[in-house]
């Protein structure tokens, strides 16, 4: 039931070559040759930010490929073909490296992003020092370079008013948390990053293995919150999932935000088999599909708010496809 | 986690402040750090630095680029390699206070230490269990290239 709630795990390294500033790079020619270092690795193909349109960088970044901070510097993106490891060159570091997996998999995502650190640490002479380890240009990445994350689907949490508290008693033991989707502080679809602080003075293995750690805890209290919810209003929680799920099969708009928020449910829905979904992957995938550049990019062009809202809809009343009611 | 100020960007340090008597830590952005610290002179005082510290010698510059150790302080961002061997002495603490450690124990470009041998075993034995061969192969070759202590 971990795929319910961990729905992906993602290590990232950040890299920097040796003697070159960090900033004011030529990304374009620092990609090429990593690129070429990766030939024997699998299939890459490389996109620098530029020749990319607004909705096509927008898109990596909701596919969780690029960061933000890659299209402002205007750097370099390398991609595997499987959209599973991603090498961003000209952002903060010249190379920033990562793996992303479905469900809890850091250590296998670690393993995968080794190989390809390796192969490109063949290229290039990384910028290192045996006291502070590889050196990054903010101090919060020094020594591992590395951040170790995973996005967790707590909305039991949330609902129940005990995300605070869990974030809190998180913060304490030197990790992040912040929402994925939406602006602020509020966590659109009840979406949050958990990853590590501390890259000084602490192995690899041990990053992912704390991350790993909080990552479980936050499971059991998912679930004790998720037992706790129904308790307290089974019948009001069965109207407002079942209410969520008639919605979002059956409406002629809808916007970004009323989508999350009838995701959560219809998913909260199959966890208490109050729904069943034939065919998970293809539930997340629309999650990724809606949000504004990728549906645009669906449509093949881009389209204001209204239109959006209207494809949206249309996107969404498939979800009876693979989403139906069990019984009363 | 989230900026306590303007709840949106990512916070990467803290701020010290008393309210009421009772030391609050508030987790910042850089941004609202900067405009905190503006703030500071014309109003209430006890707002630590960036990086929860009172820098000595922040006058102190990098030869190469000029970043001064307070900007670094201030920032979190050092302004080239150098910086790191030059400031070296005068990063530790601020290193000891942002990560609380200031020296690195991970792995290096090329090193494979005993612990990964065990660990890459480790895997392998996993890998073989859930019939991961491909992966088995290249964790292989992997304890392999190691052990012949190739590198
Ligand atoms: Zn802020
Ligand atoms: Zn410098």
């Amino acid at each position: 039931m971990n795929e319910n709630i961990i729905l992906s795990s993602r290590v990232r390294l950040a890299r920097n070559v040796d003697g070159v500033p960090f900033k004011g790079i030529n990304s374009a020619s620092i990609a090429t040759r990593a690129l070429n270092a990766l030939r024997e690795q699998g299939s890459y193909m490389m996109h620098s930010i530029n020749s990319l349109t607004g909705l096509e960088q927008t898109r990596l970044v909701e596919r969780h490929l690029i960061s933000k901070e890659l299209i402002d510097c205007q750097g370099s993106a390398i991609i595997r073909d499987d959209n599973k490891v991603s090498v961003m060159v000209g952002e903060e570091d010249h190379i920033r490296e990562q793996c992303i997996l479905p469900g809890l998999h850091l250590r296998e995502a670690y393993a995968e992003l080794r190989e390809i650190d390796r192969a490109i640490g063949k290229e290039f002479k990384f910028a290192f020092n045996p006291s502070f380890g590889y050196l990054t240009s903010c101090l919060t990445n020094i020594g591992t370079g590395m951040r170790a994350s995973v996005m967790m689907f707590l909305p039991a949490l949330a609902l129940t008013d005990s995300i605070g508290r869990c974030i809190g008693g998180i913060t304490r033991l030197n990790m992040a948390v912040r929402g994925v989707y939406g602006e602020g502080s509020k966590a659109e679809g009840y979406v949050y990053q958990i990853s590590n602080q501390k890259t000084l003075g602490i192995s690899e293995n041990d990053i992912v293995a704390s991350v790993e750690n909080v990552a479980t805890h936050m499971v059991e209290s998912e679930l004790k919150a998720r037992e706790a919810l129904m308790q307290v209003d089974p019948e009001g929680l069965r109207d407002k999932i079942l209410r969520s799920y008639g919605i979002i099969c059956n409406c002629y708009t809808m916007s970004k935000s009323e989508f999350m928020e009838l995701i959560a449910f219809v998913k909260l829905g199959v966890y208490y088999n109050i729904l069943s979904c034939s065919d998970h992957a293809a539930l997340e995938k629309i999650i990724t599909d809606v949000q504004p550049a990728s549906l645009c990019l669906g449509q093949g062009r881009r389209l204001d708010v209204g239109e959006r809202d209207k494809v949206r809809a249309s996107i969404c009343a498939k979800i009876q496809q693979i989403v139906c009611r069990i019984g009363g | 986690m989230i900026c306590q100020r303007c709840k949106q960007r990512e916070a990467t340090g803290y701020m010290e402040k008393t309210i009421n008597g009772l030391k609050t830590r508030i987790y910042v952005c850089p941004d609202c750090f900067k405009q905190a610290q503006l703030e500071m002179f014309s109003s209430f005082g006890d707002v630590g630095l960036f990086s929860g510290l009172n820098v000595h010698g922040g006058g102190i510059k990098c030869s190469k680029c000029g970043t001064t150790l307070r900007e670094i302080s201030d920032t979190c961002f050092v302004g080239c390699q150098n910086c790191y061997t030059e400031l070296s002495e005068h990063l530790k603490p601020i290193l000891r206070n942002i990560q609380s450690a200031a020296m690195h124990i991970g792995s290096g470009p090329n090193s494979e230490s005993v612990d990964e041998v065990a660990e890459l075993e480790a895997q392998l034995k996993k890998a073989v269990a859930e019939e991961n061969y491909e992966l088995a192969l290249k964790l292989q070759e992997r304890i392999r290239q190691s052990k012949g202590g190739a590198r």
